[in-house]
């Protein structure tokens, strides 16, 4: 965001905005900073930039002519690399890989069909690719009940009263539309017996509950709700945690049915207007005012915009909306206007928008069930659409993030590696070749899989793939499986798949479990807002975080290799270089993304380096790695120290990723989360473990 | 990264006097004791920044004090070490349940800058023993030459980020021009990957594959951003960053060009660790110099000065002169304890503070309490009340507001001249002496800048459909009474 004004010495940037809301006055805060050498880190980063670059290039060089020279039938670098066991894959080497892999495309292809309807039901799948407008961005209607239904009850499925799962979408027409019956499905998870109690609930299977089951205990929630008001986030109770969350998942079903909701008010009817024109005319007013407030005041509460207004111009009263309205303030406008029937700026009659009348026409068929009229108003409102193009809508992208929902690629991916890992498991049993290559290939296609569901964020938020510390973890793990998967390219030791598919199975649990606050498309701060910055500084440091993890998994495996019945030396001595490999990069990534990071901070207040907890966490990785470089160079340490300081740089990556974020709040914290305590501590104890038993045993055969 | 070139360990001749005094200090044993402190130090300074401010953390486990080491003696000592105590390490949010340790539980540990400045010494003391020089004649002669132009270049680069005179925004190519280049330059990478890979023996089949792999990411990362209408060049915040970075580039490769004539393959290892040094003396140099100050500008004010949140001060300022108004301050630290006395002959009165608050508040609903220290003004109806300070971790544009209650003594007679409540968001208020009047104040520590800006007009963009803010953006003029107008 920020354009910094350098002026004699000083140097100014946009830093605050507050805005008295009594005399409407706004005022801005400045940031001035004199730094005489604030260019030195630019020049230092790029400076330490050539010099990496310039080792590496001279390294592979240094490489490829030691490989030339040393003439062979066998290429030299795979008959170093290959164990000379490794036999030419045939038999079930060659058809099990084949088969697993083609079932696995297969089963993940069937998952991959859009959701769709038999022919003479309502056309719900077609209603779930229309767009809206909400927290930021406009998706589709798919992606606002996904998200409502797994912030409310954990899961993105919900079982109707026949206890058929049925997907989420159709829970947000029955709730937007008014269907009675809404009120009967189960969708509000509520697992805390205290409060359960306070509702004069019981515990039951799956702990959710329908809005019936509690309407009539409101006042005492209201109670309780009251008393852990004023409790500081940080000091809330289990209990009092539950509460709160009811609290806010109540506020967001109502901003659902509000949001769809017309607030009209009664009008007097003819008769009335027969009777004593004078005060029925004054009724109307009143009315029409009311109605009026009440329309402003819903577009006001940030709730979901379903109406494109294409004609909208750019002015303050549409600031917040764009072009867009909720339904019930465009319905509300709507009626109001057909009261009055003429414009009286320009004497013609109002023109009631087409897609207010066929939004209204679709959500009143699904409340009567009327399948021929529901479908055919979803089939003409998607017509409209395509023929009323604006900005700030792109159909394409809304209907294809339908399509990302319903695929849930990256829910695949995480289960694919699971497998992978039997898989690898199985190997070290026995039948080792063809499932080592099962692995593999099954690696690789998930590998596919995750880097398509990659690329379809980017494309759907428009963005560089990391935003915010979910996205941290679909990316890191798909730089570890990426690493995992080219030194398995060619070491072909089963390393590598073992490797990858922990770590893509880890992170992308981590992130399954972090998506449970709702959207994962998130809007930026102001001053992170900069794809400039996201696009090098935030992909370089995950790349830095995903190298360093990678090392330390290297590390783990050769400290459990070592500790197995008859390891083999040379493939020991493969496990290590695959480490320092990691390493290397690991401290080229992570320097050079830190640096950049202050750079950021630079850029945008004037101060490159904070000493921030975020920015420490960074520099402690970077410190780490230039120890355990520095500590193999010197020949402090061989191969089994290598491993043991690589296993131990696993508890620096995971204080910096989410342990800096636990202290507290700051530009970089994403949230507090009491899981996350526990997993790190499990981390740092595991870690810690194996390390330590790389540390016992004394001579390991290796 | 590469493996360190591994003649290290390789014999020498006998080293010379110089390299056996120094061969302790060039260790990487050393190094890599110095990269465990660092890490110690570095988490201890994030750790103390649950409870503390950032600044203060800073100033005590990173930076050394020059005033602090000027206090001399065994102050001068302390200067360079820390007490970290124990407690830290059992942050809350980790450990909720943890115990209060005693307070003797912690240890001295050397502060950031002392770890760094010796990681400096083992670097240095390293290059010059373990580093030869492997040029000779003309080669030499080159080499430094190049070298030498290479620090012109850097220090070039660095004194054009320091514009003394005017607006800085002018730069050497268009960003079209920049953006050009890259491209080209993108291109020839990809070319020059090609040409690694037909260049590399046929039996080589891994390397010619990543060769060409290379050259086909380059070429379609080219390829998309030619054809794709990416169009950065527009986007004037990305190139500005883009231009630095590329001038940095420039002096980077000017020096390995040195580099490499003098120190061959080890050039690069050079360069990096030279880059390395280059950055940290960049740390200790924005701890001694760098200053950061606010301006808070309301729509059509105009400001004339900035001001310093870390550094308060009081000010008493003399209005007697219609022309010129006559500001003498006081910093708040010296008198940060009760009982601190300020005694200054440019003063009209004696200050002694009587009670410092780090961050408070003065509620203006609220009267005082019993215990009220005023004696005049202001604090006769309200009275300061005490608010946690701010801490590292916590939103990070918190900013302790101060308060203090000094007590001011007539200069010549000794009379007592009552005990004032002063705070940063109360206004001056007035002290008479002898008849004359002054305001007395305690605000964040000002400086008047040579010019003035006016905000003509600020705003605030959302995302769509929220209130969150996607942009703020402001529209100043800025007067110099030497130039003319500029917007920002």
């Amino acid at each position: 965001m920020n354009n910094p004004l350098r002026y004699r010495g000083r140097t100014f940037y946009q830093s605050g905005y507050q805005r008295d809301e009594r005399s409407g006055r706004e005022f801005t805060t400045l940031q001035v900073v004199s730094n005489t050498g604030w260019m030195i880190p630019y020049v230092s980063c790029m400076i330490v930039g050539v010099g990496m670059a310039y080792q590496f290039v001279l390294t592979l060089l240094r490489f490829l002519n030691r490989s030339r020279r040393s003439a062979g039938v066998e290429t030299p670098l795979k008959s170093r690399l290959l164990p000379a066991t490794a036999a030419p894959p045939g038999g079930a080497a060659k058809w099990l890989p084949l088969a697993i892999t083609l079932l696995a495309v297969a089963y993940v292809g069937s998952k991959a069909r859009p959701m769709s309807v038999k022919t003479g039901q309502m056309d719900y799948a077609a209603f779930a690719k229309l767009p809206l407008a909400y927290e930021g961005r406009v998706k589709p209607f798919d992606s606002l009940a996904r998200n409502s239904l797994l912030i409310l009850s954990g899961k993105q499925e919900y079982k109707d009263a026949e206890g058929r799962k049925q997907p989420a979408i159709r829970w947000l027409l029955d709730v937007i539309s008014g269907k009675s019956d809404s009120r009967k499905l189960n969708v509000f998870r509520i697992t805390n017996l205290e409060l359960l109690k306070i509702l004069k609930l019981e515990p039951r299977e799956g702990f959710t509950y329908c809005v019936d089951d509690f309407a009539d205990r409101m006042p005492e929630f209201v109670e309780a709700l009251q008393s852990v008001e004023n409790v500081p986030k940080e000091s809330l109770t289990v209990y009092q945690r539950s509460v709160r969350d009811l609290g806010q998942h109540i506020m967001l079903y109502r901003t659902l049915m509000e949001a769809f909701d017309p607030p009209i008010a009664d009008f007097p009817t003819e008769e009335e207007f027969q009777k004593d024109p004078e005060a029925a005319g004054k009724a109307a007013r009143q009315s029409l005012m009311q109605t009026m407030q009440e329309a402003q005041r819903i577009e006001d509460a940030q709730v979901p915009l379903a109406i494109p207004m294409p004609e909208a111009g750019d002015s303050a009263e549409t600031k917040t909306t764009g072009n867009w309205l909720p339904f019930a303030s465009a319905a509300a406008r709507a009626y109001l206007q057909r009261q009055i029937a003429t414009d009286p700026k320009t004497g013609k009659p109002f023109e009631i928008p087409q897609q207010t009348v066929l939004m209204q026409q679709m959500l009143s068929a699904w409340r009567t069930d009327d399948v021929a009229k529901f479908n055919d108003a979803v089939r003409e409102y998607t017509g409209w659409l395509k023929s009323h193009k604006f900005e700030q809508l792109n159909l394409n992208k809304v209907r294809f993030e339908a399509f990302f929902n319903q695929f849930a690629p990256f829910y695949w991916s995480m289960v694919l590696c699971l497998f992978v890992f039997i898989l690898s498991a199985f190997g070290w049993l026995g039948f080792t070749e063809p499932m080592r290559r099962s692995a593999f290939w099954l690696m690789a296609f998930t590998f596919v899989v995750h880097t398509f569901a990659l690329v379809a964020r980017i494309y759907i938020s428009g963005r560089p793939p990391v935003t915010n510390l979910y996205s941290t973890g679909i990316f890191i793990g798909w730089a570890v499986v990426l690493f995992g998967l080219v030194c398995e390219w060619f070491y072909r030791l089963g390393v590598g798949n073992a490797v990858a598919s922990i770590a893509g199975f880890i992170t992308l649990g981590i992130s399954h479990f972090l998506a449970e606050g709702g959207d994962t498309f998130t809007v930026l701060e102001a001053v992170l807002d900069t794809q400039f910055w996201l696009a090098t500084h935030v992909v370089t440091i995950n790349l830095g975080y995903a190298a360093t993890a990678a090392a330390g998994l290297f590390g783990v495996y050769y400290i459990l290799y070592a500790l197995s019945p008859r390891p083999k030396a040379e493939v020991g001595r493969a496990v290590t270089r695959m480490t320092y490999g990691s390493l290397c990069f690991a401290i080229l990534f992570s320097f050079i993304g830190t640096v950049l990071g202050g750079l950021w901070a630079d850029d945008s207040w004037g101060r490159f380096w904070g000493w921030d907890p975020k920015e420490n966490g960074a520099l402690i990785i970077v410190l780490w790695n230039c120890l355990v470089l520095h500590a193999k160079w010197d020949g402090m340490v061989k191969d089994r120290g290598l491993a043991v300081l690589s296993a131990l740089g696993i508890i620096a990556v995971s204080w910096s990723w989410f342990g800096t974020n636990q202290l507290g709040a700051g530009l970089h914290a994403y949230g507090f989360t009491n899981a996350a305590r526990i997993g790190l501590f499990v981390t740092w104890a595991l870690s810690l473990v194996v390390s330590g038993l790389g540390c016992l045993v004394k001579k390991s055969e290796i | 990264m590469s493996e360190m070139p591994a003649n290290t360990e390789t014999t020498r001749p006998t080293p010379g006097p110089l390299a056996r005094v120094l061969a302790p200090l060039a260790s990487l044993k050393l190094t890599v004791v110095l990269f465990a402190l660092a890490i110690v130090i570095v988490l201890a300074g994030t750790l103390a920044q649950v409870n503390a401010d950032v600044w203060d953390v800073v100033d005590e486990y990173f930076r050394i004090r020059p005033n602090q080491l000027a206090e001399g003696g065994l102050s001068a000592v302390k200067a360079f070490f820390v007490w970290i105590p124990g407690q830290i390490f059992l942050p809350v949010a980790f450990f909720p349940n943890a115990p209060t340790l005693p307070a003797w539980v912690g240890f001295w540990f050397p502060k950031g800058w002392v770890i760094g400045g010796v990681m400096l010494l083992n670097l240095l003391a390293a290059h010059l023993i373990r580093f030869r020089i492997q040029a000779k004649g003309l080669r030499l002669a080159i080499g430094l030459w190049l070298l030498a132009m290479g620090f012109v270049v850097t220090w070039l680069v660095v004194v054009s980020g320091d514009n003394n005179e005017g607006i800085q925004t002018e730069t050497l190519i268009s960003y079209r021009q920049l953006w050009d280049v890259l491209l080209f330059g993108l291109f020839g990478l990809a070319g020059g990957s090609f040409w690694l890979g037909l260049n590399t023996g046929r039996e080589h089949v891994v390397e010619r594959r990543l060769a060409f792999g290379a050259a086909a990411t380059l070429m379609a990362m080219f390829g998309w951003l030619m054809l794709s209408g990416v169009s950065l060049w527009q986007d004037s915040s990305s190139m500005r960053i883009l231009y630095q970075l590329v001038k940095g580039t420039v002096a980077g490769v000017v020096l390995l060009a040195g580099c490499e004539a003098l120190f061959r393959k080890r050039a690069g290892i050079v360069l990096l660790h030279g880059g390395v040094a280059l950055l940290m003396i960049s740390e200790v140099l924005v701890g001694l110099r760098a200053v950061e100050t606010k301006m808070l500008l309301g729509e059509g004010e105009t400001g004339t000065y900035v001001f310093d949140t870390r550094h308060p001060e009081v000010a008493i300022v003399d209005t007697s002169d219609p022309k010129l108004d006559t500001h003498i301050v006081v910093p708040l630290a010296r008198l940060k304890e009760p009982g601190n006395k300020v005694s200054d002959e440019q003063l009209p009165f004696d200050l002694e503070a009587v009670k410092v608050y780090r961050n408070s508040m003065v509620p203006p609903a609220l009267p005082p309490e019993k215990d009220n220290p005023a004696t005049a003004g202001v604090g006769l109806k309200r009275q300061i009340r005490e608010v946690p300070a701010s801490t590292g971790v916590s939103n990070e544009s918190a900013v302790d507001l101060p308060g203090l209650y000094v007590k001011l003594t007539d200069k010549k007679t000794g009379a007592d001249l009552g005990t004032w409540l002063t705070h940063v968001f109360e206004g001056p208020q007035t002290v008479t002496v002898d008849g004359k009047s002054y305001e007395l104040e305690l605000r964040f520590g000002r400086t008047y800048l040579p010019y003035s800006i006016k905000l003509i007009n600020v705003s605030k963009d959302d995302y769509l459909g929220t209130k969150m803010t996607r942009n703020y953006s402001s529209e100043i003029q800025l007067k110099d009474p030497r130039r003319s107008r500029m917007t920002n």
